[in-house]
């Protein structure tokens, strides 16, 4: 009697730990998926700016000193690289997995992407102007 | 909504404004600003949606590039649970 079939654990490949500085792509990858901590970041300082706006005139003042350290602008320095890394590669990315047709035509490239950078630059002179008082 | 909005907030906010490069709005213009219900939806939207997108890409960033696979459900509770918490805040101040 041949013995029962024997039960085999699924083959996994062992990665190093360090697998995505091995090339470039994964590195970009991974810095791009990093990018969102400082997302959350800054959704953290909007919610204590929005809290020192709505407590009054002196904790505003207090939120405003806070930010003008030198180590929180070199740290949203770093975010707002991090973040437009974010935006760029997501341009970018969009029409080369958008592909629409119009009429039967596959639109371009351009086609596809000029309209996000657009609607970036109307939304941020929007939020720019709102901000500064502007409207 | 993150690749739209955030880096106009970041620049003005965060670089501009700290370095004196842009003089800061007063406390009165910003508290009309907020006060209007139509900026507590945007910022609702912003700081949430923020949150959320955060969450997930962490949760799956960190179990793939450190290898915790076997961790994926601790660090979807803990990266969820940090969001909801967020978001909760973020409700309490804006309602």
């Amino acid at each position: 009697m041949p013995s029962a079939v024997p039960r085999y654990r699924p083959y996994e490949r062992r990665m190093p730990l360090l697998w995505w500085l091995q090339r470039w792509n994964y590195t970009w990858f991974i810095l791009r998926e990093l990018s969102s901590a400082f997302v959350a970041w800054w959704v953290v300082v909007t919610l204590i700016q929005i809290a020192s706006i709505l407590e009054g005139p002196q904790a505003y003042a207090a939120f405003q000193a806070w930010m003008a350290q030198p180590l929180l602008i070199i740290v949203n320095i770093v975010s707002f690289i991090f973040i437009l890394f974010h935006t760029l590669s997501w341009f970018r990315l969009v029409p080369q997995a958008m592909l629409p047709r119009i009429g039967g035509k596959r639109t371009s490239a351009v086609m596809t992407g000029a309209p996000m950078y657009v609607v970036w630059a109307v939304a941020s002179v929007v939020v720019a102007c709102f901000a500064l008082g502007v409207f | 909504m993150v690749a739209f909005f955030f880096p106009i907030h970041i620049l003005l906010f965060g670089i501009l404004i700290p370095l004196g490069l842009i003089a800061a709005p007063t406390h009165t213009g910003m508290l009309a600003l907020v006060n209007h219900p139509l900026t507590r939806l945007y910022l609702f939207g912003f700081c949430a949606l923020g949150l959320l997108h955060a969450a997930h890409r962490l949760r799956f960033t960190l179990s793939d590039m450190l290898r915790l696979k076997h961790l994926d459900t601790l660090l979807g509770v803990l990266a969820y649970g940090a969001a909801l918490v967020g978001v909760a805040v973020t409700i309490d101040l804006l309602i």
